[in-house]
């Protein structure tokens, strides 16, 4: 039981990052590989600030915001001019920028281990023999709240009624007066917000350096194939799913790597199964 | 083909010049820069293998190092059981071999991109479990021994140049054979792929496959390099390391993921001072190569070397005569069997298609006779791509029967219609945009290749030689016959929409059909043209002995080119007859001007 | 009174290609206008410039007095133009209501949306009827009423048409072109349609046949009536003698 519970609360990272990722791509058809770097971009300058004396939470803010403007500049720069082309290059594009931001993360900050500090305080309560940090309830609280509101937000608000009508079909968007490149754009900020978020708290969970949260993007990406890549709900619910089956499966072996195995397993499966993914619709 | 020749030409010269060079420097360098060009020379090897599986396939492989590690740690397990040296390599090659394939299965069920994160994901549980090998009791790492004969760093290397001359090989050697073309085929159109015969599921495989063996052989000789074996060798950015080279290097050219490849490993190597920042400048090539210069490298490449130097011999373009090209591409003989009515080549009876509740066919009857032009008309949407789609086995129908020559179509596969002597043109031109109109025309006979197997295609054998030749010859006569010689060179996607439409037509005929299904072979093209392109029809059709059914709007324009018409409407056969019946048929009329005008003008 | 809609010698067309070489005229307020001709003659590529998809090589397109040829169709839109594209020209994932509502973004302000989202659905009943239905479920003649509808939404000044008959039966054509002509009559709107279907000219006020991206013929008001039958004729070639042996 306790490690169903640990295995929802690590889960809950891979949701965060796993939900921003596939509004990325609902909201531009783009395999944005570069969405752990852009958080991890924001989460080195708030480890910066904080080194400098600046409070947590406020350090916690900046570094959003700044994962939120890295997101903007790609979008406007790289991002428009990959729309319309393979899904190959955008593949290829978007990693290349994640490299370059964790280079530069690497001949900036140096290699070495770090650590930040949790933003909402160092609070923690026990369920059973399990403690359970700040960071870790915030990053629950964080991907479900994400989550749910993305998800009603597409669905229900105007601006997510000219998303799915911009990725739908541009022309006829451009007709109803749609401003597809700003859309798009408030697309990536978002992500980039999301995706800030889930750094920091990550890093405050363990430890960071660069490309650490390209790893924890990797999982990510397994939850939002088994979601369907283009369901957020079930981005959020095979984020949790992978966290629950990691989870379950350290507490009965200790055999290295055998958690992640067995999520490639459960992916597997489920995709021959269900090629569209769990929750994944005729959406393309 | 002279750019081609000139290219293979000049690629052959380089790599006997690099090789030549490789090995006579090696008696004046130092075991260390030996050992560092050995491991420039497994980048290359591993990097060819994604070249082939991401530039000629066009798989998106995320996890590449994968395989690399299962060839290094396969050759070090055998290398241990005491399995003689090269064999060991070659083992742990085909083993990689293996697995890729089966990474590669669900490529056949799920879309590119998933692929691409799948790929991906078991790049990391090799990484963390599989080359971890938790289940013994070291860390997991394996020594591997040298066995007398290559007992020195640079011995290791001349294996590595040996093995990397032998993959350049078998990498052209399917780059000009049907293997490649295939691959090519699946990679830019797999949607018409299947029409011309190529099965694309096992297709995928054979890439996946080859691309394994490449990377089996980088892992086998990495091993007996370092002599070491462990999975930090083989990371998920070792992979991506990987995609960035073939990306930079420009996807699906050689010369390109090696340069970009050992490039970026010799600086990290030997120019410490600059090399921290080698990696970000990679980083910034791989986010823009993309966007500003897809070609990459290999662009580069081709505009400072190859062009530029000038050809060993002069190219003289042989002249084919247009009575001999006729000649070479016209079908055999064949007969019709006896208990088929003598006249008719395709009958379709009844034939029916829903899609879900649309309902796209419904009760279409027809029948081609030989050595007609039957055309189809109809509005937009009425039917007749769909029909075209039911012959060539795209869409299957729900109910009805078509036979061509006596033989149940419905019975047979997509891929198994081609060889049957029907061809076909498609609505949005068929053919692969960014290849060549030659090479194009090559793969449009791609069922005539079959005639040669995988191996040997890969030993050149006289038998494979003489296919290609044939394909050749049929491909120039047919580019003879509709006139776009001046052409040849030309990517596809540079040509005029006419010309395009053109070229679509030849690659049909190429193939030596006897029935030849246009659709829509004027859309698009201007009303000169038009005029020309439908007095070429009529004279291939004398020409070649061919039977041809051919889609179009302007009515016209059918009337004057065809014998019989067939009129579509919402699904179903509203009309046929000849020229003169269908265009006074009133139904007819007002399908395509609205009923009172049908009156005015049936009466005028 | 400015024309509302006024083109002078438009050039346009794609990568190196020319498609309109030089195209002139002239549409009034509250018209309905024909384009007539064949495939490929040009008449989405000058739907597409005048809407702002396309940018003309040169020559002035005027919208109500403006000159629009550089501005994006965002921004045409948003002053009263209103494109019905080719099919499908609806979203095909989504419901017919949501449908409408995007076609209501480019609404003036101060209009509200759902008032105007319940007077379209009453024009046109069978899109009530299916108004949760996912617009790709719809029949072809469904989804063009829903094209028509969703551009309506904006209520426009100038509604451009893009063969509104393609893929239609004869009984669909005329009920879209009599629905085009009511709602023309009810709110005033001037229609610009493209059209191969000759049948179209039974609501025009004013026809221009175009034949390999220049206007070849003009005809207006009672002068149109005499050219009908002759165009439909033409079109369809008619009795000329049928070459070709026959069966």
């Amino acid at each position: 039981m306790t490690a169903i519970i640990n295995g929802v609360l690590s889960g809950s990272a891979y949701a965060l990052i796993a939900v921003g990722f596939v509004m990325i791509y609902k909201g531009s058809r783009i395999f944005n590989l570069a969405h752990g770097e852009i958080g991890a971009f924001g989460l080195f300058i708030a480890w910066y600030l904080h080194n400098h004396k600046v409070p947590v939470l406020i350090a916690f803010v900046a570094g959003v915001v700044v994962a939120t403007l890295v997101a903007i500049i790609v979008e406007r720069t790289l991002v428009r001019r990959l729309v319309d082309r393979s899904p190959l290059a955008a593949v290829a594009s978007t990693l290349g920028v994640a490299f370059v931001l964790a280079y530069y993360e690497f001949l900036q900050f140096g290699v070495n281990i770090k650590t930040f500090p949790p933003p909402f305080g160092t609070f923690s309560f026990n369920i059973g023999n399990l403690t359970v940090t700040s960071s870790r309830i915030m990053l629950l609280v964080f991907a479900a709240a994400t989550a749910a509101g993305l998800a009603v937000f597409l669905k229900r608000t105007k601006f997510g009624l000219e998303v799915t009508a911009a990725v739908s079909d541009k022309t006829l968007a451009r007709l109803s007066g749609i401003r597809v490149n700003r859309t798009r754009m408030f697309v990536w900020a978002l992500g980039g917000a999301t995706s800030g978020i889930a750094a920091i708290l990550i890093a405050s969970v363990n430890t960071f350096t660069p490309l650490s949260t390209t790893l924890v993007l990797i999982r990510g990406l397994t939850a939002a194939l088994l979601g369907g890549l283009t369901s957020i709900t079930g981005a959020f619910v095979g984020g949790i799913a992978i966290g629950v089956v990691e989870a379950l499966v350290t507490a009965h072996t200790t055999v290295q790597g055998a958690d992640y195995t067995a999520v490639f397993v459960v992916l597997l499966v489920a995709l021959l199964l269900r090629p569209q993914g769990i929750f994944g619709g005729s959406e393309a | 083909m002279a750019l081609k020749r000139r290219q293979a030409k000049i690629g052959a010269a380089f790599i006997v010049v690099a090789f030549a060079a490789a090995f006579l420097s090696m008696t004046f360098t130092s075991e260390y820069t030996a050992y560092v060009l050995g491991t420039v020379v497994v980048s290359a090897i591993a990097i060819l293998s994604l070249n082939l599986l991401m530039g000629y396939a066009g798989q998106v492989s995320l996890g590449q190092a994968a395989f690399v590690g299962i060839g290094a740690f396969a050759a070090a397990q055998f290398a241990d059981w005491n399995v003689p040296f090269p064999l060991t390599i070659i083992l742990g090659a085909l083993l990689a071999a293996l697995v890729a394939a089966i990474v590669g299965l669900p490529s056949l069920r799920i879309r590119g991109l998933q692929v691409a994160a799948t790929t991906l994901a078991f790049g990391a549980v090799a990484q963390y479990f599989l080359f971890a090998r938790p289940w013994t009791t070291n860390s997991g790492q394996v020594t591997v021994n040298r066995p007398h004969v290559i007992a020195t760093d640079k011995a290791v290397l001349l294996t590595g140049l040996v093995g990397l001359l032998v993959i350049l090989i078998i990498d052209r050697q399917i780059r000009h054979s049907r293997i490649g073309r295939a691959f090519f085929s699946v990679r830019d159109r797999e949607d018409t792929a299947a029409a011309r015969g190529v099965k694309v599921g096992p297709t995928k495989l054979q890439a996946y496959a080859f691309s394994g063996l490449y990377a089996g052989i980088a892992g086998g000789l990495f091993a007996y390099l370092l002599q070491t074996v462990s999975a930090p060798s083989f990371t998920v950015f070792t992979s991506l390391g990987y995609v960035a080279a073939v990306v930079i290097g420009g996807l699906g050219s050689w010369s390109g993921a090696i340069v970009s490849g050992a490039v970026f490993a010799s600086i990290q190597q030997l120019l410490s001072g600059i090399a921290r920042y080698v990696p970000i400048i990679e980083a910034g090539l791989l986010t823009t190569t993309p966007v500003l210069r897809p070609e990459g490298l290999g662009y580069i490449l081709n505009r400072a070397v190859f062009i530029p130097l000038p050809a060993f011999k002069s190219e003289k373009r042989e002249e084919l005569e247009l009575s001999r090209a006729i000649e070479l591409i016209a079908p055999p003989k064949r007969p019709l069997s006896l208990s088929v009515p003598t006249r008719s080549l395709l009958i379709a009876k009844d034939v029916g298609v829903r899609f879900g509740g649309l309902v796209a066919l419904h009760d279409v009857s027809m029948e081609v006779r030989r050595g007609e032009i039957v055309g189809l008309i109809g509005p937009n949407g009425a039917g007749k791509s769909t029909f075209f789609n039911a012959v060539g086995g795209f869409v299957k129908p729900n109910t009805g029967s078509i036979h061509y020559r006596g033989k149940d179509l419905l019975a047979l596969p997509t891929h198994a219609r081609a060889g049957l002597g029907i061809a076909r043109t498609f609505q949005q031109v068929g053919l692969s945009g960014p290849q060549t109109v030659w090479e194009n025309m090559m793969f449009a006979q791609h069922q005539l290749a079959i005639e040669y197997g995988l191996t040997s295609a890969l030993l050149s054998t006289p038998d494979m030689r003489k296919v290609e030749r044939q394909l050749q010859t049929r491909a120039r006569a047919a580019l003879e016959v509709i006139g776009l010689t001046d052409y040849t060179e030309e990517r596809v996607l540079n040509l005029s929409h006419g010309n395009q439409r053109l070229a679509e037509v030849a690659a049909a005929i190429s193939t030596g059909p006897e029935l030849l299904m246009l659709d829509e072979p004027f859309a698009g093209v201007g009303p000169e043209e038009s005029e020309q392109l439908a007095e070429r029809l009529t004279e291939l059709r004398a020409e070649l002995d061919l039977t041809i059914l051919v889609i179009e709007h302007d009515v016209p324009l059918v009337a004057s080119l065809c014998s019989y018409i067939y009129c579509f409407a919402e699904g179903g056969m509203l009309a046929e007859g000849s020229p003169d019946e269908v265009q006074n048929n009133p139904d007819v009329i007002s399908t395509y001007i609205g009923e009172p005008l049908a009156k005015e003008a049936a009466g005028a | 009174m400015p024309s509302m809609l006024e083109l002078t010698d438009v050039r346009a067309g794609y990568g190196s290609a020319e498609v309109l070489h030089g195209i002139s005229l002239t549409v009034d307020q509250g018209e309905v206008a024909v384009i007539l001709g064949a495939n490929g003659v040009g008449k989405t590529t000058m739907l597409r410039s005048i809407a702002g998809l396309l940018r003309p090589w040169s020559g002035r397109i005027s919208f109500g007095g403006k000159v629009v040829d550089r501005m994006g169709a965002e921004k045409i839109v948003r002053l009263g133009l209103g494109m019905v594209p080719g099919p499908p020209g609806i979203f095909r994932d989504m419901t017919v209501t949501d449908n409408l509502r995007v076609g209501s973004f480019a609404l003036a302000k101060g209009k509200k949306a759902d008032t105007q989202l319940e007077r379209i659905l009453q024009t046109f009943p069978i899109l009530n009827q299916r108004r949760t239905q996912t617009a790709g479920s719809l029949s072809g003649g469904e989804q063009r009423m829903l094209a028509i509808a969703r551009s309506l939404m904006s209520e426009p000044t100038l509604l451009l048409v893009d063969e509104p008959s393609m893929g239609l039966s004869p009984v669909m054509v005329s009920n879209v072109l009599r629905l085009l002509n009511e709602v023309r009559k009810e709110s005033g709107v001037t229609i610009l349609m493209a059209e191969q279907n000759v049948g179209a000219l039974d609501i025009a006020d004013r026809a221009y046949v175009i034949e390999k991206g220049r206007v070849a013929r003009e005809d207006q008001g009672a002068a149109l009536a005499q050219t009908r039958a002759d165009l439909a004729r033409a079109y369809l070639g008619g009795s000329k003698a049928a070459s070709g042996a026959k069966r």
